[in-house]
This record gives C-alpha cells, sequence and structure tokens, in this order.
C-alpha cells in the first residue's frame, strides 16, 4: 500500500507516554526540592551573583534596544527605498509625457554653448540707406550650382529671400538692407575674409555647410548652403546681377 | 546587598527573567552546590545556567510555574553533573553496548501492553536513579517538545551526543518497563 508507513499510531502514543514520563519527572524534581525546603531558603545568595544578573539584565536591555534600533532602521530604509523609487518613477513619467517640461529637463542637461558671431553693418550716415522695396529692385544669380534651380523666395519689408534647391538640398540667397543683424554660426568653423567683387566677405566652412556673406553699399547678402563646394558658392555670388 | 535587590526588586523594572531569577536563584544555588560542593563553581554553574534559559526564554512562560522552575533546575542540573564529570573524569552510568537505532525500529520500541500510565512518576524516579539526565533529556525532549539542536545548547552537548542519550534513555524506559533491570551506577 503507497504511503503507508506503518506503526505511526504507536509511535504517537509512545511520544505521549515520554511526555508524560517528562510531566511526572518534573512533579519529581519539584517534590524533591521541596523537602529540602528549610535548606534551600538558609542559602545565601552571595553578593557577586546579584551583581553579576543585574549587569546582566542592563545588557540584554541595551542589546534589545539595539536589536530595536536596527529594526526600526531597516523598515525605514526599505520605506524610504520604496518612496524614492516611487517618486523617481512618477518624475519620469511626468517628465516625458508632458513637451515643456521634457525639454526644459532636458535642456538643463544639455551642454549649450552660444557659438553664433554676431555681425552687424553699420551704416555710414551719407549713404543713402533705403532699399528698394519693389521685387524687381533685387539680385539675382547669373550662376547656379549644378542641379540647382529657382524654387521661391519671400520679401519681408525691405528684405528678400530666394531659395534655389536640387531637389534634395537648398540654398538660400537672402539680402537685406545694411542695418540687419546676422547671427552666423561659426563655433568649430573654418572662417576666411574673401572678396565679392570690390566687396569684404566672409566664408564660413562647417562640415557641409557653406555659408557666404558679404554686403555694398546697400545691402547685405548671405548664401547659405549644404553640401555644394565654397567655388560654387562664390562664382553664385560673384554672379549677382541687379534685377530691376 | 540591599541596594541590588532594591534595585531588581523594583516592580516597573521587573521582567520574567528578573522574576525567576529572584524566585529560584537559591533553589539553583542548593542544587548546583549540592552536585559540586564548591561554591564559587556553583555560583558559576547557576550563572551559565540562567544565560542558557534567558535564550529560551518564553514570552509565555509564568515565572511561577512548575515547568519554567522545572526547566531552569534540569539546566543547572546538567551543566553541573557536566563540570562534575570533567572535573573528576567520571563516567556516566555503564549500558550495555545499545544498537542506537532510530525510535522506529519496532524492536526497541517497548511493547504497548506494559506502558504503566498509572505508575508514570515511579518510572521516571527510577529512570533518574538510572542516570540522572534520562528523564531530563526525555523531559526536555517530549515535555518541553524542544529540538535536538535546543537541547545541545542548553545542555552543552552537540546533537550528537543529544541523540544518543536520548536513544539510552528510551532504551532504559523500555527495559524498566519490560522488567529488566540491570545497569551499574557509575
Amino acid at each position: 500500500m503507497n504511503g503507508y508507513k506503518g506503526n505511526t499510531g504507536q509511535n504517537d502514543m509512545l511520544k505521549a507516554y515520554y511526555k508524560l514520563i517528562g510531566e511526572a519527572h518534573i512533579e519529581n524534581i519539584l517534590d524533591d526540592l521541596s523537602k529540602h525546603e528549610e535548606e534551600i531558603r538558609n542559602t545565601e545568595v552571595p553578593e557577586s551573583l546579584n551583581q553579576w544578573f543585574t549587569f546582566f539584565i542592563q545588557q540584554r536591555k541595551k542589546e534589545e534596544k539595539r536589536k530595536d534600533r536596527i529594526r526600526m532602521m531597516k523598515q525605514f530604509a526599505s520605506r524610504a527605498a520604496i518612496i524614492t523609487i516611487l517618486l523617481i518613477s512618477t518624475v519620469t513619467v511626468v517628465t516625458f509625457s508632458v513637451e515643456a517640461i521634457r525639454v526644459r529637463v532636458l535642456n538643463f542637461f544639455l551642454e549649450v554653448n552660444d557659438t553664433y558671431t554676431e555681425i552687424q553693418i553699420q551704416v555710414e550716415d551719407n549713404q543713402q540707406t533705403m532699399p528698394d522695396i519693389d521685387q524687381v529692385g533685387y539680385y539675382y544669380p547669373t550662376y547656379l550650382p549644378d542641379g540647382y534651380i529657382y524654387e521661391d523666395y519671400r520679401s519681408f519689408g525691405k528684405s528678400v529671400m530666394i531659395t534655389f534647391s536640387n531637389g534634395i538640398e537648398e540654398i538660400s540667397f537672402d539680402q537685406s538692407p545694411n542695418g540687419a543683424s546676422y547671427q552666423l554660426d561659426t563655433e568649430d568653423a573654418e572662417t576666411r575674409d574673401v572678396t565679392i567683387g570690390e566687396s569684404e566677405g566672409y566664408l564660413i566652412l562647417k562640415e557641409n555647410r557653406v555659408i557666404l556673406f558679404w554686403n555694398d553699399d546697400l545691402n547685405g547678402y548671405t548664401i547659405i548652403s549644404y553640401d555644394v563646394e565654397a567655388d560654387e558658392i562664390m562664382k553664385m555670388a560673384e554672379s549677382m546681377a541687379l534685377q530691376e | 546587598m540591599v541596594l541590588f535587590l532594591s534595585v531588581i526588586e523594583d516592580e516597573h523594572l521587573r521582567s520574567l527573567l528578573e522574576e525567576v531569577y529572584l524566585l529560584y536563584r537559591k533553589d539553583l544555588l542548593y542544587i548546583a552546590n549540592g552536585i559540586l560542593h564548591d561554591y564559587h563553581e556553583a555560583e558559576d554553574v547557576v550563572q551559565t545556567a540562567i544565560i542558557k534559559f534567558s535564550d529560551y526564554l518564553d514570552k509565555n512562560m509564568s515565572p511561577k510555574c512548575h515547568k519554567t522552575k522545572a526547566l531552569i533546575v534540569i539546566i543547572v542540573r546538567n551543566t553541573s553533573i557536566n563540570i562534575y564529570n570533567q572535573r573528576k573524569n567520571r563516567k556516566t552510568a555503564k549500558v550495555e553496548a545499545l544498537n542506537e537505532q532510530a525510535q522506529q525500529d519496532p524492536s526497541m520500541m517497548p511493547e504497548i501492553s506494559v506502558l504503566r500510565l498509572d505508575q508514570s512518576g515511579e518510572m521516571a524516579k527510577r529512570l533518574s536513579e538510572i542516570n540522572a539526565s534520562y528523564a531530563d533529556i526525555l523531559t526536555l525532549k517530549y515535555t518541553y517538545e524542544y529540538l535536538d539542536m535546543e537541547i545541545a545548547d542548553m545542555l552543552s552537548m552537540n546533537e550528537v551526543n543529544v541523540r544518543k542519550r536520548l536513544s539510552r534513555a528510551r532504551m532504559a524506559l523500555k527495559d524498566l518497563l519490560e522488567g529488566d533491570v540491570g545497569y551499574e551506577w557509575i
């Protein structure tokens, strides 16, 4: 028969009997002691034993207090850890689900370098500074790098911006009256002084970007391009013709 | 002495252990001195016994309960006997070579028909006469229900010796019940 171990009832009975013997033994111990009650009462307890016991009890109480403190610290630490994890989780969820907060938080951790070089054209008083706002009064390149064609223009007051494209990249040509302020990114860029016709300018090279800036008596001109050789941009600039 | 006693006797500071100490310190000293015949050693034994007892103190224990008193008495007595034996290099009761098998071995168990339930007190007494520690260890195991490991700690033995002594105690009881008493106390 599976699982049958045999004699379990007998074992249990014997255990109970041994327990009975033990209980009887306890009574025997106490009976024996009671027979010597007089002598026990007259037994002197040494002072050193009392002192030892007092010290022992104090040590036990200190130990119990220490264990209580450790137990409380463990409880506190585990609760603090749970709260910290919850807090971090909540902040993370809120941070990355709200764009305004995400941008601010990420900007806080990102290193921002102010890398723009400011160029401002100082207009001399004896110069005429009133641009022709008529659309015909603008410069247009007669040479374009290979593959680029006119795409679009926009005018903002006296400023005109013309965009050329090869279907992938764009070249923007901006002309604004002198007096405008230009923010040109020169961080980690190669800059060269150049001459466009009779005007002086700056060529700024950074990775695959080429920025050419120059000005004449009336306007400041900017060409910004990507993946176009600097020489091509120079040729484009030198080909500018006034459209009347 | 009065100062220390007053500290101990202060009601609000008294703990279970303190109560046990106050109630039974004289009994413990008397027992230990009765075996060792040396007050200094008896004092050491009582200290050892109290430390052991404190490790097994149960909050449900009542200081005035018979079981509580008997437990600390058993600890003191066995500790005293151990020291006495170590000092005198005495051997414990000589018994026949026993086959120390587990209790489950039917040949080692007394016949149920001879269990003298009404004479348990007498049996316990006779068992103590054969070997003072036999009844103690049976009591600790089956009445107090301590583990072998705990008994070993209390009586300053190793677990193997606890099991051996338990086995011998059961064998001795079996022989007593079956009327076969042939032991010498040395």
